[in-house]
């Protein structure tokens, strides 16, 4: 266990030490792979663990960008604070939403999440005074790269580090069980609803909390880029990569997935969407646990839930 | 009043493709349990497959259903037989992944192949007058056909020996097993056909609506929606659903703008989860 | 046919219940009373509904009518974890295992001890039904009586006083037999009750002290083994048309 935490120590420093040495481009990369990671990592804590599968996952991504902004905009708040209400507000937002949507079963929820996620964004389109509507809002433009940067690998690794409390306690067990089989859950007096409401309403809250900085960093934001399907997606290829229900496979997979991304993205632009669909398929079929799972049966990692 | 009633019948048109679309869903849960968030972009291919043979043939689409249905038909078969046949038995979190998976793997290879520049289909156009309503002709058409097509399904799965194989999997697939049906092939035959039917409401819309890559996803959207008014594994649930769900959007577009007519769908389709997720003809599972 | 008097000590408790599926009525007016600390046989033919009477007591479908009483609070409409909680747990016919967890895992996510203690309850548990050298094998990786022992850990690791056992005996060899039988007398001597159903007639005539017989839904007899041995009605019913 010594040479793991070693490892994720040394990477964690090297992460730190990344804008102290290298150029604009490759802190704005790193940035983006860290909010992939928390936007993984947080999609995992609801959908990994209890298998509550959310197509939606963008919609409290969305609702942080857009409370900072308005916050930042309408309200004249500081950043920091703006940041803090989009966490907020998006946590409320899994807490209004989870009560009703987790009682859904399995397809219903996915979708009903989705639908979710496009009648929030339609409303942003809608409510201009407010939001900006299509058009979009523009925050303060400050150059807050390096700052913001710090912010995203705080929100990063705050997320992973709960889903390891959890994952380590028996509550992680939990919600485990609740994924394994809900009503046998039930029947053994897991109280299930409790506890599909807080794993979302936290997974909510990371997520809101990437899409507050995410604005504050961008200076600019609209509905269709913070609502985007391609977040969901993204979050959902980069978890089941690494492993879903695991801790570090949102990290493995937002990881190897930044990487592939950015070698594809100047070449073949369109493919990301297609490849993406055809990794979740080959995941499902082939390799359900991810990569972790591979590791794990080749013996290069333990078997354990702190992984 | 004469505006009301050309709304809802406007409404009424659209919700037979609707039901063309919901219908293949239905199917596809009915025989396998799975939901297959992939129907949209199988409509989405048979959309495009109407536009180009539009535009490089300049084939009517109606007519080009004879050749895009059997092709579709052959995409859903081979789709059973390789992809989802190996998650028929396992949980339908597995099921709703993979298809989710192939959903994207669609869109992206559409996005890739054919650009996400907008087509249409200029097929037909005007308005048909009847006293005082005007009946708008693409519509008209278009709910016919789809008429058409959903009668010839029904007709299909109630009369024939095939049809009466893929109810009986429906019912029980190890009782259907045990009374020598092929139930792998019943199952690719129904993915087939609800193929098809996505195909051809696809066909039918690429001149009804813009034609472009993600389309799919507001389809099967709407398609989702019909199915939770109407009640998962209800055919006639779907019809109903789909009508309700086509006047629903068109007072909706005629009242406001068609975003928000959009999000209309969208507001019905969660507050029917979360009033009444079995629909109105669903069976509330024991 | 002997009727159990009611007193208020009764721990378990039903009264008229009734459930329907579609136009089949599975349970029809069932009604008993259980006293702790015993052993009570839940038999009858395929379809006579035992397996309804239990996912209506523990709460895993609600009833159409009728009410369930334990230590005389209605529990009648409460979820499955709230009747739990109260103190009545039931195994399952095929076992609900949670199949990528391991034997210990299992009964850390079922147990209700405080955090630090939920392994080392587990461990104890996993050691009073015998499966400590399986603890860290995945639960779908165990064989079919170790899945059962486990199910039956699993059931006890809240200290329920009332356990509802489903078929424990299914295609369980003899010597396990033997071992279970040793627990739930052990167990009862500590004042827990049990209501057990199971197609092993000679067994559940031997271990329990009172047997209910249903059959197609209603309530056929009622006593002790010995007297519903010799009962003609439920002779007919195992046997006849």
């Amino acid at each position: 266990m010594r040479i793991y935490t070693g490892f994720i120590g040394a990477v964690a420093v090297g992460i730190a030490l990344v804008p102290v040495f290298a150029s604009n481009y490759t802190k704005t990369f790193v940035l983006q792979a860290l909010m992939s990671c928390a936007l993984a990592a947080s999609w995992n804590l609801i959908s990994g663990f209890t298998g509550y599968v959310s197509f939606g996952h963008s919609a409290f991504f969305g609702i942080g960008a857009y409370a900072t902004g308005i916050a930042i905009v309408r309200g004249g708040l500081p950043a920091p604070i703006a940041i803090i209400v989009a966490g907020i507000s998006s946590a409320t937002a899994g807490l209004l939403f989870g009560y009703p949507a987790l009682r859904l079963r399995g397809p219903y929820f996915a979708v009903g999440m989705l639908g979710v996620a496009e009648a929030i964004r339609v409303w942003v389109t809608v409510a201009e005074p407010l939001t900006g509507g299509g058009k979009g809002l523009v925050l303060v433009p400050e150059d807050v790269l390096t700052v913001s940067y710090y912010a995203m690998f705080a929100v990063a690794m705050a997320t992973v580090l709960v889903t390891y409390r959890v994952a380590t306690l028996p509550v992680g067990l939990r919600l485990l069980a609740i994924r394994e089989d809900e009503v046998a859950a039930e029947l053994n007096g897991i109280q299930t609803t409790r506890l599909k409401i807080g794993a979302f309403a936290i997974s909510a809250l990371f997520a809101g909390l990437a899409g507050g900085i995410y604005a504050w960093q961008m200076s600019y934001i609209d509905p269709g880029t913070v609502f985007a399907g391609s977040l969901t997606v993204r979050a959902i290829a980069m978890t089941m990569l690494g492993g879903q229900g695991t801790v570090f496979g949102p990290v493995i997979g937002s990881v190897v997935l930044s990487g592939i991304s950015e070698a594809l993205w100047t070449r073949f632009p369109f493919l990301h969407t297609a490849l993406s669909g055809v990794l979740i398929i080959a995941i499902v079929l082939f390799l359900p646990g991810g990569i972790t799972q591979i590791l794990q049966d080749r013996g290069w990692l333990p078997r354990s839930r702190r992984l | 009043m004469v505006t009301l009633v050309q709304v809802v019948v406007s409404g009424l048109l659209l919700g037979g493709v609707y039901a063309l679309l919901a219908g293949g869903l239905t199917l596809i849960f009915g025989v396998m349990r799975v939901i297959n968030l992939a129907h949209g972009e199988f409509l989405m291919l048979g959309a495009y497959a109407s536009f180009f043979l539009f535009a490089r043939l300049g084939l009517n689409p109606i007519l080009s259903l004879f050749l895009s249905m059997p092709l579709m038909f052959g995409v859903g078969w081979i789709a059973q037989r390789v992809l989802i046949s190996r998650v028929v038995r396992a949980p339908l979190l597995t099921s709703l992944l993979l298809t989710y998976g192939v959903s994207l793997a669609l869109t992206g290879g559409a996005q890739a192949t054919f650009t996400n520049d907008f087509r249409s289909v200029p097929f037909l156009s005007g308005a048909l007058n009847i006293g005082e309503l005007a009946f708008s002709v693409p519509r008209l058409v278009a709910c016919v056909t789809a008429l058409v097509l959903t009668g010839a399904a029904q007709f299909f799965l109630s009369r024939t020996r095939w049809g009466k194989a893929l109810r009986a999997t429906a019912q029980s697939a190890d009782v259907a097993l045990a009374c020598g049906i092929d139930i792998d092939r019943a199952r690719m035959v129904a993915f087939g056909i609800a193929t098809a039917l996505a195909g051809a409401a696809g066909t039918l819309t690429s001149f009804l609506y813009t034609v472009y890559p993600e389309m799919g996803k507001t389809f099967m959207l709407k398609a989702f929606a019909v199915i939770v008014l109407g009640g998962m594994g209800s055919f006639t649930g779907a019809f109903l659903g789909a009508l309700v769900l086509g006047v629903i959007e068109s007072t909706a577009s005629y009242v406001t703008t068609t975003q928000i007519a959009e999000a209309v769908i969208y507001i019905t389709l969660l507050a029917m989860l979360l009033l009444r997720p079995q629909g109105f003809f669903g069976v509330k599972e024991a | 046919m002997t009727r159990p008097d009611r007193p208020t000590d009764q721990i378990l408790s039903v009264n008229r219940l009734t459930r329907r599926f579609g136009g089949v009525i599975a349970v029809n007016g069932v009604s008993f009373a259980i006293a702790p600390g015993t052993v009570t046989g839940l038999i009858g033919p395929n379809g006579s509904g035992k397996s309804t009477v239990f996912r209506l007591i523990s709460g895993e479908i609600p009833a159409d009518s009728g009410e369930i009483h334990l230590r005389g609070t209605a529990i009648t409409q409460k979820s499955a974890s709230v009747i739990n909680r109260l103190g009545l747990s039931r195994t399952f016919q095929l076992s609900r295992l949670y199949p990528q967890m391991t034997a210990t895992e299992n009964l850390v996510a079922v147990t209700r001890a405080p955090e630090g203690e939920a392994f080392a309850r587990a461990r104890d548990s996993l050691d009073f039904v015998g499966l400590s050298p399986v603890a860290d094998e995945f639960a779908a990786n165990l064989s079919y009586g170790q899945q059962k022992l486990l199910e039956f850990a699993r059931v006890l690791v809240n200290d329920p006083d009332v356990i509802l056992l489903d078929e424990p005996f299914a295609g369980v060899n003899p010597v396990m037999e033997e071992r279970l039988c040793t627990h739930i007398h052990g167990l009862r001597e500590q004042g827990k009750t049990f209501l057990i159903t199971d197609h092993e007639i000679k067994l559940i005539m031997a271990l329990c002290s009172r047997l209910i017989v249903l059959d197609h839904g209603e309530l056929l007899a009622d006593g002790e083994p010995a007297v519903i041995r010799a009962d003609p009605r439920v002779i007919d019913a195992y046997f006849g048309t």
